[in-house]
């Protein structure tokens, strides 16, 4: 039908919106990289994302400002880690399943709370959301730039984090005792490690970034909180993580491939080639199980993943 | 994870106090809407448990969820991370729907058993794929199930919108209804219990000898705990990854065979799984992954599930707080662990 | 710092457990259980979805309220939101009708099995099923005909689109939605039979970032006017139209307070007045002799939301033409919406 719109436009949208798509994947998956790499896994993703985003609108509607809001986000997201890590750190239990408990908690919770506090109405509140601001300068070259430079703030500052958390993971003491306490927990305690303060503090760090990728669905991509908005996203981080190998830079390219193929997808859909829709919605986890195979073998999880430390 | 010779009363009074503070708790979210907190429990036990009915229904609900728990219990003891148990289902929904279809009420008597097994060898299929991938190529088996299970739900959705479609439901995605011959004959009329109860149960004994009484299990386990020491005593540790995988998916299958030949009957868009492929890890692991706690895990979290619903038509409450009570619970018990423990993971 | 096992005896948690259980028992028996109002017709209302979702659950939650409204004390009213999944509808439909409910509102199809199985055990008690086909002697089916709805909201496309491309949006091609699109098409067509149109189904009725993505991609196709067929995810098309300021139109209630300049106009379902006659026809006979009810056009079932300003008034008469044509059955969408290929 409609072959003749490949043209620059259409492929700067297409590139702009699989950044767009890969940011809320991307900013979770890097949070969950720290804690995976200290050596927990939280699947609770999810839930702190739905109340980070909550709450990331609450904050923005009742003060206006939106740095507000996503402090907010951060803060709640800090904090359902926090219960994470104390459940699964302090008290040594489960953390697949406080990470589901956390989620069920998280989901409830927001839309218990969003309901409690607004009501029913029959149009939902809304708040002035993130503009997108072009860089100047940057943004006018050809191509890259409109597709790199023309988006809104929470986009570059994920940029950024994921630069600065290749360089906090691989090029600082910090970053070192992290990953020793996730390969071998006892021999990093015996080393004058204190292995329960890096892993809650890396699990700080995960949930202040789940929240912050929850403030992105409700203040950046919609201006509104919509209960259970984030429809799985949390869990394809996670396993966005397994596919970067715990590797920021690859975990980022595993959040832009399946932006990608779920922007593309969507255009395909509507130029109308006539494959039916379910197909093409299947598209980006197809090609991520396919690319797996071709990029990401031998993935290595962090040795003592998922298992609590007991010291002796 | 291991499984602790733990004494009768730690096993189950410390989960007693656990269920019991998370009540506590939830109590103060229940006043925060206004609902008399004991009023709430008092209709989410006697919805659960005060009725024929409710029983009933606390066994339909546990039944899939026991499934899925088992299925669980075999993957993870192989340390196989397989969370796709919702595809492993859809796709054997998928399969017996087809296969009972094709036939008909010919196949008789029969027809049940083959649609069991064609159900557990859907299950099996989809996860075979994830258990190769990962024994062969090493590929993560968390993400490739996990992107298996988004794949099932739109295959189904394509099928029952297209080639499964009932020609006499105008136009509505629904496949036609299963032939008589292939539904679970139902345990108490007026009910929706039905012997996939009893399929489970035997599931649960059946897996408790494979795994603890068989060579095959031994191996499983052997490689769940250290798979290199297990290469190094003899054990074929590629092919117990993929046989664990494949009980693990078929179990799943069963689930999914038993959910649509026992309670719907026929295909919808919206998969019958109802989300207990991914409840069901939790459930596995409160049950300590072993058969007899994944059978009481199960019966309590499908009382929980059942009672809960209850809970909430008869006080008005909203749902999302239904599903903070479950969070909670599930928190709290998950917590409790802590005063079992002695010592040494 | 470690951990230590907390040693506490058994001896002391059994005490524990004593006191609380003893607790619980003694509360138990003195509470009374909250006697049911004494309200002479009590509906039930189930929803697959949540009742702020600004769609198609939420217009059935306003169709009950509206009856409250209407019979004040006369009518006693509840409701369960999120059973969604099939395996959680049957006891639903059982709990409240042993409760006594008069009425039993089923808001979608996948309550149709459910409701077939449970309704002849309770003959005195109506079942409402939302879109379907089965029924028994004691429930009916109820639905809205959004392909007359589309039809106009296709011809309004037309006559605005400077473009000649307009797009639709929506959640699954089930039912009215299917419907509801069909009709679009048809009504686009009946303007600009060389119109071209863009269609998208999200996958999934709440996926307001899906939608508002395809809105954006057909935007960059150079569609200039998007009709969303309600949902949650046509949130996501109303944000896409205010940032890149295509003209939008929606369904099921009025959307323009959410971007006022750029919404055209928007189908309104009023279910309150459909209930209504179910209601009345059931407690009349103590049964029904109608067994497939349509909001529409005619019976007030569907309204359209007041027009943008900036629709020119040629169009907005030629609208009201085609409107009353549909009503006098002069034209008869239904008819024309092709079967689904099966």
């Amino acid at each position: 039908m409609s072959l003749k719109f490949i043209n620059q436009a259409l492929i700067v949208g297409l590139f702009s919106a699989a950044i767009r798509m890969a940011t809320p994947l991307a900013l979770a998956a890097l949070g969950e990289i720290f804690s995976e790499n200290s050596g927990i896994i939280n699947l609770g993703v999810e839930g702190i994302m739905l109340m980070g985003a909550l709450l990331g609108f609450l904050g923005t509607y009742f003060t206006g400002s939106l740095l507000v809001g996503v402090l907010l986000s951060i803060l709640i997201g800090i904090i359902m880690a926090l219960i994470h890590g104390l459940i699964t750190i302090r008290f040594m239990a489960n953390q697949v399943v406080s990470g589901m408990a956390l989620w069920l908690l998280g989901w409830g919770l927001s839309g218990f709370l969003y309901r409690m506090i607004f009501g029913v109405r029959t149009l939902p509140p809304t708040v002035k959301g993130f503009d997108t601001i072009s860089i100047p300068l940057l943004s006018e070259m050809p191509f890259l730039g409109a597709i790199l430079f023309n988006h809104n703030v929470l986009v570059y500052l994920m940029f950024i984090l994921v630069f600065l958390s290749s360089i906090v993971l691989y090029r600082t003491d910090f970053g070192l005792r992290i990953r020793a306490v996730g390969e071998n927990p006892k021999a990093a305690d015996t080393l004058g490690v204190d292995v329960y303060r890096i892993r809650y503090m890396c699990l700080m760090i995960e949930g202040g970034l789940a929240g912050l990728a929850g403030a992105y669905l409700s203040l950046a991509q919609l201006s509104m909180f919509i209960e259970g908005m984030t429809l799985g996203k949390g869990f394809i981080a996670i396993a966005i993580v397994y596919f970067g190998k715990w590797n920021p830079y690859r975990t980022f390219s595993g959040a832009l491939l399946f932006g990608f193929v779920d922007a593309l997808q969507k255009r395909l859909q509507t130029m109308g080639f006539g494959i039916p829709y379910q197909f093409l919605l299947m598209l980006p986890y197809i090609i991520t199980i396919l690319t797996l195979l071709g990029v990401a073998r031998k993935a290595e999880a962090p040795a003592s993943l998922g298992v609590p430390y007991r010291r002796e | 994870m291991s499984i602790e010779r733990e004494g009768f009363s730690t096993s189950v009074l410390i989960p007693l106090i656990a269920i019991i503070g998370a009540l506590i708790v939830n109590s103060i979210l229940l006043l925060a809407v206004g609902v008399n907190p004991l009023f709430a429990y008092k209709s989410l036990l006697s919805g659960a448990l005060g009725s024929t009915y409710g029983i009933t229904e606390s066994l339909v609900k546990a039944t899939p969820l026991l499934l899925v728990s088992l299925s669980m219990t075999v993957a993870f003891k192989c340390n196989v991370w397989n969370i796709g148990a919702e595809g492993q289902m859809i796709i054997a929904t998928i399969v017996v729907t087809w296969v009972t279809l094709a036939i008909g009420d010919r196949g008789g008597p029969l027809l049940l058993l083959l649609a069991m097994l064609v159900g557990f060898l859907g299950g099996a299929f989809w996860a075979f794929i994830p258990g190769l991938l990962k024994a062969k190529f090493e590929v993560n088996e968390v993400i490739v199930t996990l992107m298996m299970n988004y794949i099932a739900t739109f295959l189904l959705s394509y099928l029952v919108h297209g080639p499964m479609m009932d020609p006499k439901a105008y136009g509505y995605p629904l496949s036609p209804v299963l032939p008589k011959s292939a539904l679970l004959p139902k345990l108490v009329k007026g009910s929706r219990s039905h012997a996939g109860v009893l399929i489970a149960l035997l599931c649960a004994l059946l897996t408790y000898i494979l795994l603890w009484k068989t060579p095959l299990g031994y191996y499983i386990r052997a490689v769940g705990l250290n798979p290199e020491a297990a290469y190094c005593a003899g054990i074929n540790v590629f092919r117990s990854i993929i046989i664990a995988m494949i009980l693990s998916g078929g179990l799943a299958g069963l689930a999914g065979m038993i959910e649509v030949c026992g309670v719907h009957r026929r295909l919808l868009d919206t998969p019958l799984s109802g989300g207990y492929g991914y409840l069901g890890i939790p459930v596995a692991l409160v049950g300590r992954l072993h058969p007899l706690g994944v059978v009481l895990a199960s019966l309590f979290f499908g009382t929980l599930f059942v009672g809960a619903e209850m809970m909430q038509r008869t006080t008005g409450i909203p749902t999302t707080l239904v599903y903070c009570i479950e969070g909670l619970m599930m928190l709290f018990l998950v917590s409790s662990e802590f005063i079992t423990k002695r010592g040494r993971a | 710092m470690g951990w230590r096992c907390l040693r506490i005896e058994k001896k002391t948690l059994l005490v524990i457990l004593l006191i609380i259980l003893v607790a619980i028992a003694a509360i138990y028996v003195l509470t009374r259980p909250k006697a049911p109002p004494a309200a002479p017709f009590r509906i039930a209302l189930i929803l697959p979805g949540r009742i702020d979702d600004v769609s198609w659950n939420q217009a059935a939650y306003e169709g009950i309220m509206w009856l409250k409204d209407k019979y004040g004390e006369a009518i006693d009213i509840t409701y369960t939101e999120e059973v969604y999944e099939v395996a959680k509808i049957e006891p639903a439909l059982r709990d409240y009708a042993e409760k006594g409910y008069d009425m039993i509102i089923g808001h979608g199809f996948q309550f149709m099995e459910p409701i077939v199985t449970v309704a002849p055990e309770y003959p005195h008690t109506a079942f409402l099923l939302g879109t379907g086909y089965k029924t028994v002697e004691n429930s009916i089916v109820y639905d809205v005909r959004l392909e007359e709805g589309g039809y106009l909201m296709g011809v309004l496309a037309a006559l605005m689109s400077k473009t000649g491309k307009v797009g639709v949006i929506g959640g699954c091609d089930v039912v009215e939605i299917y419907r509801g699109h069909e009709g679009f098409k048809l009504g686009a067509k009946s303007i600009n039979p060389d119109i071209e149109i863009y269609e998208h189904y999200t996958g999934d009725w709440r996926d307001a970032e899906g939608a508002k993505e395809a809105a954006i991609s057909m935007f960059e196709m150079g569609v200039d006017v998007i009709w969303h067929s309600g949902d949650g995810l046509g949130l996501g098309v109303v944000e896409a139209a205010k940032e890149k300021g295509f003209w939008f139109m929606g369904v099921p209630v009025d959307q323009s307070s959410l971007c006022p300049e750029k919404c055209l106009s928007c189908v309104v379902y009023s279910w309150g007045p459909l209930f209504e006659q179910i209601m009345n026809d059931w407690r009349e006979d103590g049964k029904f002799d109608k067994k497939f009810y349509w909001a529409s056009f005619a019976n007030g079932g569907i309204t359209l939301s007041p027009f943008n300003p900036a629709v020119p008034k040629d169009v907005r008469d030629t609208i009201e033409q085609v409107k009353q044509q549909i009503i006098s059955g002069q034209l008869n969408i239904t008819a024309m919406i092709p079967p689904k290929a099966g």
